[in-house]
């Protein structure tokens, strides 16, 4: 039940509190409940598969999701909703959307190799067979089974750029499943014609009048005529393992799915799915939309929600190489549309004066110097990725921040582009990314991490905050340069302290919190057992404005005569 | 994390109506606080949820007490701000986003065909295909057309249009590699063709509408010297007779003296002469089309039996397009028609030349100008506005002023016969063909506004 104690007055716990309530427009970060790791994975009875039309979403998310977006008041006058699925500690907990993974213990380069896969991909030692054509989407593909019963949807890589699509698609895939996103299994595929044996029995297609005819095998035939072979006469392939327990249909980023009691939280407002849009930032996933989802329902009888398909990441369209205007631009952007208009064409965004060419056929195209991080767009807005705050934004910057080059070349590898200079090139366009996020975001909080009172002194006189920079850590920023602004306030007890300190070598930083020298507060009093007190710091920098402060909520535990740390705010 | 002490009963009342005051209430504290842990596989574990079989019965019971963050965000004062522009925006964003948008689902939704469908789709592949065309002459409206072409190169083809407006024809064509041959026979109802008068100055309160029904027999060839330069010619019977228009009891017949518009009253016969040549040194190109195209037509008409009336008409085009860069251009073309009297009558008023309407000057209706000659400047500015993400479709609005006149002779044009009109469109395109365009256009005698499928440039 209630959790304050108080020594003087009713009113100043109920007036700290009130303003906590009406500064973050919700409950106050100390004082609200704890988000559940696994909450969302309680039993529910088995949905039924649904699978909406995209069309109206897009038109809807297009048009008056733009327009809602510019003439938001609350967007006006920034105050807008900040996510509800969020600990005391701005992150999240696990659960069937998104796991900490390589944010908190950083994979190795094999793990990050390997990923989300427990094999190999498909046996060609024993018969494969066709179970189905491959009706969604655009490129060419099918459905497979091998011998072992394990069932892939294979998809080629458009004719002229061989390794485009499927070795973009395997490598974001590592670095989604690194990041904490629940994705397929996606192997890379080689395979000679003859290992595709036959159809499964009873496997039908339906023409376009919807009439079911059986699946012949002349359908990998006809696909494979349109696809190059490699030089040893095989063909590639992505193979995209089949997601564990029967598939439900894609995700909507708004709302929630009525059929899943677990589906707390409307998903345009969970952290996890906002964040989504920096990392789809850094690889360049331009499809991240309701069709590149998939719900399932996993053992022991809960929906995972995972991310499929990218194929259009990276430097890949798909079917061809990305363009400079794919990242930049919505494929219906209705304000530069409108703004076209007005001008009488004379409006350009930069995309349009943007050099292009295709670095190499097997990685196509993708923006490196001109990349903005907070200007990237998807194809297709969605309202999660609209709804992303700057903490939001930070968030999903942790999660790529955390990458280090190793672990961006391991992905890579997990491509296996065909030459070492296509290799090098994507790692270092996707490091050159993840520094651009890092600076940007980062930038745009005071990035600290991990808040602990590591010393406690007399009460009135001070204690010691340790925490680790992240933007140093990073590579963000250096040390040398970087300093530390910080406020703090216990209004039960009348303290109130500030100071300044530079930046210790490393990420790892120690404040002195007390008085200074000149230092106002009011006649020190021993602080109530359970008051609350916030530490405000600011991250500043020789060369670059100071972003948001950074909250830390302290509370007094007046038996062990120190403050802890309750909760952390950027 | 640790639990935190009890408040005594008056501070948690206070604390109570201060946090319902800002809109939250207090909260429990939630059970089994922790931080984020290390990285889990995809087994679902929690520490505080009850571990071994659950059912989904007991799963919801402990659902319902689950103390976690509120799934809805507390009213605050934007929300007051902002319901009057949501009240506002709503009824708006019903018309004009989520109709839209439902109406795409439907469109593109995949589903069996209907049976309107799967009739269509048998008619086609048996030969008689129907369609919907945007007009099948002067003022007919969209026309609901049959093709039968089972027989190809036979063929016959007959429409009709929601003014009434009809046509049947029924021919051969022969196509060689660089040479053609066609032979028809056309019977078609023109149901409201529009009159005002002869002449540059006539008022377009005077509208009025005649009914034109013709035979015409024709056997034509023609000659690809080049893919670039064609050359047609041919020979035809033409029968003509004027009547009351159809769905209107305006007529000229009511409106205007017809004794003086020759063919009004009278049934004519013509032998005619066809002679045509183009040179198309265009090409498509990213949406644009590049370069300039340019046509000569000449038409005598020889009368035959009771009509005294001989007469020539020439037509002639020039169209050029000058791009800017790849999303910006302007598009130019010059259209004159020359008729002239060989002796008898004269040509009768419904071969006289015409300004208004696509070919000549948008901001009117079609056929709004009369008389011998016509010459028509139009000039379009085009820029592109949207881009198909894998570039299969393009938008573009387009900008017109097209000036024209009508004259006895073009040297007799004076400067109060000029006509100017402008306006505006959107234009749907693939990479090598027009699609289709909205406009809307204005002139001294207001607006007119349409749909094509088609552009002359």
């Amino acid at each position: 039940m209630a959790i304050l104690r108080r020594d003087h007055g009713p009113l100043l716990a109920a007036g700290l509190l009130a303003t906590l309530a009406g500064c973050a427009g919700q409950v106050p970060v100390p004082v609200r409940p704890e988000p559940i790791a696994y909450a969302d994975t309680l039993p529910i009875e088995e949905p039924a598969y649904r699978e909406p039309l995209e069309a109206p979403l897009l038109v809807r998310d297009a048009i008056s999701g733009q327009v809602a977006k510019g003439i938001s008041v609350r967007r006006l006058v920034n105050e807008s909703h900040e996510a509800l699925n969020v600990t005391r500690h701005d992150d999240v907990v696990n659960s069937s959307w998104f796991e900490h993974r390589n944010d908190q213990r950083r994979l190795t380069p094999d793990e990050t190799f390997r990923g989300p896969t427990t094999g190999t991909g498909p046996d060609t030692t024993g018969p494969i067979v066709l179970t189905q054509a491959k009706l969604q989407g655009i490129s060419p593909g099918f459905h497979i089974q091998d011998s072992r019963g394990v069932r892939y949807v294979v998809k080629f890589d458009p004719q002229g750029f061989q390794y485009l699509s499927s070795s973009a698609g395997v490598i974001a895939n590592r670095l989604m499943y690194a990041a904490g996103f629940h994705v397929p299994e996606d192997y890379i595929f080689r395979f000679r014609r003859e290992h595709i044996t036959g159809v499964k029995e009873g496997a039908t297609y339906q023409d376009a009048e919807f009439v079911e005819h059986p699946l012949g095998i002349e359908l990998v035939d006809e696909i494979l005529a349109r696809v190059d072979t490699l030089p040893d006469g095989r063909f590639l392939a992505v193979a995209s393992q089949y997601v564990p327990g029967p598939p439900l249909g894609p995700f909507h980023f708004s709302g929630t799915r009525e059929d899943d009691p677990n589906d707390w939280y409307a998903h345009e407002h969970r952290r996890d799915l906002r964040g989504l849009y920096v990392v789809s930032s850094w690889v360049n996933h331009v499809d991240m939309r309701f069709a590149n989802t998939m719900d399932a329902f996993v053992e022991p009888g809960f929906v995972r929600h995972y991310l499929i398909d990218f194929a259009a990441s990276l430097g890949s369209g798909t079917i061809r190489p990305h363009n400079p205007r794919e990242g930049a631009e919505y494929n219906f952007d209705f304000w530069p549309t409108m703004a076209r208009m007005f001008t009488l064409g004379f409006y350009r965004q930069g995309w349009e004066r943007e050099p292009y060419g295709v670095i190499d056929p097997s990685i196509g195209w993708m923006q490196v110097e001109t990349f903005d991080p907070a200007r990237w767009k998807a194809n297709w807005p969605n309202e999660a990725f609209v709804n992303m705050t700057v903490r939001d934004g930070y968030w999903g910057a942790k999660l790529v921040g955390s990458f280090t080059d190793a672990q961006v070349r391991a992905a890579v590898r997990a491509g296996q582009l065909p030459n070492e200079f296509a290799a090098d090139t994507l790692a270092a366009m996707l490091n050159y990314r993840r520094d651009r996020i890092v600076e940007y975001w980062y930038a745009r909080v005071s990035p600290i991490e991990g808040p602990e009172v590591s010393q406690k002194r007399e009460p009135g006189s001070g204690f010691t905050l340790t925490f680790e920079d992240y933007g140093i850590r990073d590579g963000a920023w250096a040390s040398n340069g970087t300093s530390y602004a910080w406020s703090f306030r216990h209004p039960e007890s009348g303290l109130k302290w500030e100071g300044n300190a530079a930046a210790a070598e490393g990420h790892r930083q120690v404040l002195s919190i007390g008085p200074g020298a000149g230092a106002m507060f009011a006649d020190p009093t021993t602080p109530a057992d359970g008051s609350l007190a916030t530490l405000e710091i600011t991250v500043s920098g020789r060369d670059r404005a100071s972003g948001r402060s950074a909250t830390v909520y302290l509370q007094w535990d007046g038996h062990g005569e120190m403050y802890r740390v309750v909760g952390l705010e950027h | 994390m640790r639990r935190l002490p009890r408040l005594k009963s008056a501070d948690l009342t206070a604390a109570l109506l201060a946090l319902a005051l800002s809109g939250s209430a207090v909260p429990s504290p939630a059970r089994g606080q922790e931080s984020p842990s290390v990285p889990a596989d995809s087994v679902a574990a929690t520490d505080t949820i009850p571990s071994g079989s659950v059912t989904p019965a007991e799963a919801q019971a402990i659902r319902d007490t689950l103390q976690r963050p509120p799934a809805q965000y507390s009213a605050d004062w934007v929300d007051v701000v902002e319901f009057p522009l949501k009240v506002i925006g709503w009824p708006l964003d019903l018309v004009l986003v989520r109709l839209p948008a439902w109406l795409v689902g439907q469109i593109t939704a995949p589903r069996p065909p209907s049976a309107l469908m799967r009739t269509y789709r048998a008619m086609s592949e048996w030969g008689a295909r129907p369609t919907i065309r945007s007009t099948i002459g002067p003022r007919s409206a969209a026309a609901l057309e049959l093709q039968f072409d089972r027989f190809y190169p036979f063929y016959v083809h007959a429409a009709v249009s929601r003014r009434l407006s009809q046509r049947y024809r029924t021919g051969l064509l022969l196509n060689g590699r660089t040479t053609w041959l066609a032979a028809e026979a056309k019977w078609q109802r023109d149901a409201q063709t529009p009159f005002y008068g002869i002449g540059s100055q006539t008022d377009a309160d005077d509208r009025a509408f005649y009914r034109r029904d013709w035979w015409d027999v024709a056997a034509r060839t023609g000659l690809t010297v080049t893919p670039s330069l064609i050359f047609a010619g041919g020979l035809a019977y033409e029968h003509n007779y004027v009547g009351d228009p159809i769905g209107t009891s305006q007529s000229i017949f009511n409106d205007f003296p017809t004794d003086s518009l020759y063919g009004a009253n009278e049934t004519t016969e013509y032998l005619r002469l066809e002679l045509s040549g183009t040179l198309n040194l265009t090409r498509w190109r990213d949406f644009q089309q590049t370069g300039v195209t340019t046509g000569l037509a000449a038409r005598s008409f020889f009368g035959l039996t009771g009509t005294d009336s001989d007469f020539r008409l020439l037509t002639g085009f020039f169209q050029t397009y000058l791009p800017i860069n790849g999303q910006q251009m302007f598009a130019f073309r010059v259209a004159s028609d020359i008729s002239r009297d060989d002796g008898g009558e004269g040509v009768p008023f419904y071969h006289l030349s015409t300004l208004g309407g696509s070919r000549s000057a948008l901001g009117f209706p079609s056929s709004r100008f009369v008389d011998y000659d016509m010459l028509s400047f139009m000039s379009e500015y085009r820029f592109e506005i949207w881009r198909e993400l894998h570039s299969r479709m393009r938008a573009e609005t387009f900008l017109f002023f097209h000036y024209g006149a009508v004259g006895e002779t073009i040297g007799q044009i004076e400067g109060r016969d000029w006509h100017p009109s402008y306006g505006l469109g959107i234009r749907l395109s693939r990479p090598t063909s027009l699609m289709g365009l909205a406009y809307l256009g204005f002139s001294a005698e207001g607006m007119t506004a349409g749909i094509r499928g088609s552009w002359p440039f």
